[in-house]
């Protein structure tokens, strides 16, 4: 359906913000992708989306139904952003404009994919909304994105996001700034999406492990394991991964001594990026940086699971 | 299009609120509340522009009486005032009385205000004429030059920066920024003098200044009216162009970055659509409030080129009246040019209190 293959993006200045993600989306399948701040979850949904600025350098390739949306005329990758791909921003960001109803952006997306009046469009907005979850989807619709919550907005966004008949949807942190009872209700909303794909970032690994079929982790700007849902969540393979769940309240809250965000970026030039922070480190995983190895149906970046030499 | 499991949509019974273009548009209820939600806002905007209208005449009535030497001096010169003080106190009496000099402070002012509600400024010491005509006339002068002049330059520089600030590097970008650029830099009164010597000058293809032959009527007259202001008005629109330009640009390239507008990208929308829908409403707002701002500037700002091209506007008044000491013809000017910024600014407000839902119902600004 959608596959990332060897992607890496860089700035102007030097900072790389993706290494050679290679990464695929299953027809049909939710992915999440989790990761820390700043490890370059929503630059992959940029990129995908082309709407990195000039002063990125992007390479890889990254294939949809045989075409290369690195390479297609602003003209194809307008009609590839209307037909097939479907963006869903963060809520608690500015994703609607704050100039417009929520209901006349709504409807101007249903408008721009389908040629109905007005007033059918409003009532499939009004559907839409109320599909989303939104007990008053016409009070919704009157109201500036200022008016409305976080949650509000974020559901507003997933009913933008469903109005086409895009099959791939690009999520983008559906649960930032929410509370847990919001978040489980934001997870059942994207749970119950029926036929369509979908990529969604997120940093919460309760809402990934609700919503997806399959789970990838990047770390700073590596993808360091892939696998599904189940097996990631019952025995994770990277140490990362295995830190990460750890710390998960229902795992005990078993933080990792000195499992201290990075100081800088990358520690080791050559080695594992995650090699300074890695209680399990040997001396091979400072020299070599690790590929991504195959180990059953998974993929993981960790010399540990490398066939011995 | 059924993406979740099926949730009827039930549609309240009261319909819609106001929501335009919406089935229950012009939903009487909520449409009055809306309306008088911002009839309240700009009532207190109006109050606080009639407050400062009022400080202006005050500062000007306090201007004069509290500068040194007696008013009277610059009425009939120091000369016949030295002469009158000798032989006639009395006639120096009567002239205080007739300019509303004479008297304690708070009663000279009370008749001050009072004269001025009355729209009554008093005589020019100068041409003993009404200040109110003259500065009326020169008023109407100054205007048919700043309007024309704003209005083009904010087309003219709110489209090309639109566009340059759209994409950076662009052609328009490229070309417009430079030039733009050097405009910013140029005083308006070496400007003024360089469009001067070239067309006037060396061309000969415009009048050197003035605002009219005289002698003609009808078609024949505006069409003189129009030559001679094509060059101050050119200056005008030159400089004010560049200014216009520089913000447009600025808030364009800012909002360029803003969320709505990657997601609107992300749609698949034409860049004209997301230019002209989108982002162009949202830059309307900081560049209508600096406009307003602007012109009310204008009136006073455009004496350097008035003087220049002897056009006989507002600028070229204040120049006259402050070389012969005219005061109640520059106290008449200065209220005129404070009540335009005034006025510019309640505009401003009134037009992005229409523009911005956030400031009409969310109570920011």
């Amino acid at each position: 359906m959608l596959r990332a293959e060897d992607v890496s993006v860089s700035f102007a200045g030097g900072a790389r913000v993706l290494d050679e993600v290679t990464l695929g989306l299953a027809a049909g399948r939710k992915t999440c992708v989790i990761g820390e701040t700043g490890s370059g979850k929503s630059m992959l949904l940029l990129t995908i989306l082309g709407l990195l600025g000039p002063g990125a350098a992007v390479s890889g390739r990254i294939l949809m139904d045989g075409l290369d949306l690195l390479r297609l005329s602003p003209r194809e990758l307008r009609k590839a952003r209307k037909e097939r791909l479907s963006y869903i921003p963060q809520g608690s960001g500015n994703g609607l404009n704050p100039l417009y109803t929520a209901g006349s952006q709504l409807t101007e997306l249903i408008r721009f994919h389908r040629e109905v009046p007005q007033g059918e469009a409003v009532s499939l907005a009004g559907s839409l909304l109320a599909q989303a979850g939104l007990d008053d989807p016409f009070r919704v619709m009157a109201s500036y994105p200022f008016q409305l919550s976080g949650g509000m907005r974020q559901r507003v966004l997933a009913a933008m996001g469903l109005s086409g008949e895009a099959p791939i949807l690009l999520v983008d942190e559906p649960t930032k700034g929410l509370d847990r009872a919001r978040i489980d209700l934001m997870a059942a909303l994207f749970r119950g999406i029926e036929g369509k794909s979908m990529l969604c970032v997120t940093h919460d690994l309760r809402f990934a492990r609700q919503v997806a079929d399959s789970v990838a982790v990047l770390y700073s700007s590596e993808l360091i394991e892939e696998g599904s849902c189940g097996e990631f969540y019952s025995g994770p393979l990277h140490p990362y991964s295995r830190a990460m769940l750890a710390a998960l309240p229902e795992n005990g809250l078993k933080a990792e001594a000195g499992f201290a965000p990075p100081r800088s970026g990358k520690v080791a030039a050559g080695g594992c990026a995650f090699a300074s922070r890695c209680r399990e480190a040997v001396p091979r995983c400072l020299r070599g940086r690790p590929p991504l190895i195959a180990a059953g149906n998974r993929r993981v970046r960790c010399w540990k699971h490398a066939p011995e030499p | 299009m059924r993406v979740f499991p099926e949730r009827p949509a039930t549609r309240p019974a009261e319909g819609p609120a106001a929501w335009p273009g919406g089935p229950g548009d012009g939903d009487r209820k909520s449409f009055r509340r809306a309306l008088a939600a911002r009839l309240s806002r700009l009532g207190s905007k109006a109050a606080a522009a009639a407050l400062t209208v009022f400080c202006i005449v005050s500062v000007n009535f306090a201007l004069i009486r509290f500068m040194p030497g007696d008013p009277v001096t610059h009425i009939v010169g120091e000369d016949e005032y030295l002469m009158l003080e000798a032989s006639s106190p009395e006639t120096i009496e009567a002239i205080r009385a007739e300019y509303g000099l004479d008297g304690s402070l708070p009663a000279q002012f009370a008749a001050y205000l009072a004269r001025t509600a009355r729209l009554d400024f008093g005589s020019s010491y100068r041409t003993k004429g009404p200040v109110l005509d003259t500065a009326l006339r020169r008023m109407k002068f100054t205007l048919l030059l700043a309007v024309p002049s704003t209005a083009l330059a904010a087309v003219i520089g709110g489209a090309l920066g639109l566009l340059a600030g759209w994409r950076k590097g662009g052609l328009a970008d490229m070309t417009a920024s430079p030039v733009m650029g050097l405009l910013q830099t140029v005083p308006a009164n070496c400007l003024a003098i360089a469009f001067l010597l070239l067309f006037s000058f060396r061309l000969g293809a415009f009048p050197l200044g003035g605002i009219t032959e005289g002698g003609l009527t009808g078609a024949e007259k505006a069409l003189d009216i129009l030559w001679h202001m094509a060059l101050p008005a050119a200056v005008l629109t030159l400089l004010k162009c560049s200014s216009d330009y520089m913000l447009m640009k600025s808030v364009v390239a800012s909002l360029r970055d803003e969320e709505y507008v990657l997601t609107a990208m992300s749609r698949g929308y034409s860049e004209w659509r997301i230019l002209t829908g989108h982002v162009l409403k949202n830059a309307l707002c900081p560049f209508i409030t600096s406009l307003c701002m602007q012109f009310g500037y204008i009136l006073s700002g455009s004496m350097l080129v008035e003087v220049v091209f002897s056009w006989p506007g507002m600028g070229m008044l204040v120049h006259e009246s402050v070389a012969g000491k005219d005061f109640p013809m520059l106290q008449t000017c200065f209220l005129f040019m404070g009540a335009c910024v005034v006025a510019c600014n309640l505009l401003a407000d009134a037009l992005v209190l229409a523009i911005d839902p956030r400031v009409r119902e969310g109570g920011i600004g």
